[in-house]
């Protein structure tokens, strides 16, 4: 991939689609309480994938991470490959992202979460 | 260089050599490997997961220093950074292949304690993690090359992304470590 070395764009894209596939990620997993619809179709990627029987959710979910991760990047380097972007923001919005994800990943805030919206 | 200095660096070097092959070969005649690694395929997998994670250890820490020093402007070498993320993302995808196949190994009817749980699961999350965060600051280190000095964002940005792969590798190893000799104690998980 060319890159316009003038311009910060493609760095930028690196960042952001790790943020957002991190936020996917633990967003899905959110979603999947055990019985529902989402754990069910997370059951269901995991079956397709090689050893996902014996590795479980965390499969499917690594591999929607990965893809999300993958697509977003592809789709934001060709979108921001010649601009020059405000680094600031875009960086308070990847910490941002990966912060949230993280403590929306933490099992204990997590079970809360679904606790007070079930 | 004079001659003698010369000289003695090859006699240390020398001695390192031979004190090294004694050693290697001591160990390897006397050492019961067996009981290191444990029995079965679930040993030797969960060895080899541990030996990457050791392998990114030292490449992990050569990185968050180098990300140091692009976030405060001391530009290493272009060369040193590319090898270095470029090693860093190789050692990254065999901890994460490894950590997959050991994953499919496990016992599902071995259930952890709640308490386990948590931090098996934080575990995995912020090892999902390193690979993206190191395959970032590799893609933006090799496309950028020489024009890094000059861009202090893309600069600033490369490191911040080392320094972040660091700490969730660092949370990754510290549980996957505490959680095996847990596992050891408890045999669960």
């Amino acid at each position: 991939m060319s890159v316009d070395v003038t311009r910060n764009g493609p760095a930028q894209a690196a960042t952001l689609s790790v943020g957002c596939a991190a936020l996917v990620a633990a967003c899905v997993r959110l979603a999947a309480v055990p019985g529902g619809p989402c754990a069910s179709a997370l059951a269901a990627v995991a079956a397709v994938l090689p050893g996902g029987a014996q590795a479980g959710e965390f499969a499917a979910l690594q591999a929607i991470f990965l893809s999300v991760w993958l697509i977003v990047w592809i789709v934001l380097d060709r979108a921001l490959a010649r601009r020059e972007l405000p680094v600031g923001v875009h960086q308070t919005l990847f910490l941002a992202s990966l912060g949230l994800a993280t403590t929306l990943w933490w099992p204990p805030v997590a079970e809360a979460l679904r606790a007070r919206w079930s | 260089m004079s001659l003698e200095r010369r000289s003695s660096r090859a006699l240390v070097l020398a001695l390192l050599i031979f004190l090294l092959e004694i050693a290697a070969v001591v160990v390897l005649t006397t050492a019961p490997l067996q009981g290191l690694i444990g029995p079965g395929l679930l040993g030797a997998r969960s060895a080899l997961h541990a030996l990457f994670a050791g392998i990114v250890m030292i490449t992990m820490t050569i990185g968050v220093f180098q990300g140091i020093r692009l976030w405060t402007s001391e530009m290493p070498r272009i060369e040193d950074l590319e090898a270095g993320s470029l090693v860093n993302v190789i050692a990254c995808l065999a901890a994460l292949v490894s950590g997959a196949v050991l994953l499919t190994a496990r016992r599902p009817d071995l259930a952890a304690p709640p308490a386990l749980r948590v931090f098996f699961e934080f575990k995995q999350f912020a090892g999902m993690l390193c690979l993206p965060l190191v395959v970032a600051a590799c893609s933006i280190i090799w496309r950028y090359g020489e024009a890094l000095p000059r861009s202090r964002a893309v600069r600033e940005t490369a490191g911040l992304v080392l320094m972040l792969a660091f700490f969730y590798f660092m949370c990754a190893f510290a549980l996957g470590a505490a959680l095996a000799r847990l596992r050891t104690l408890q045999g669960v998980l």
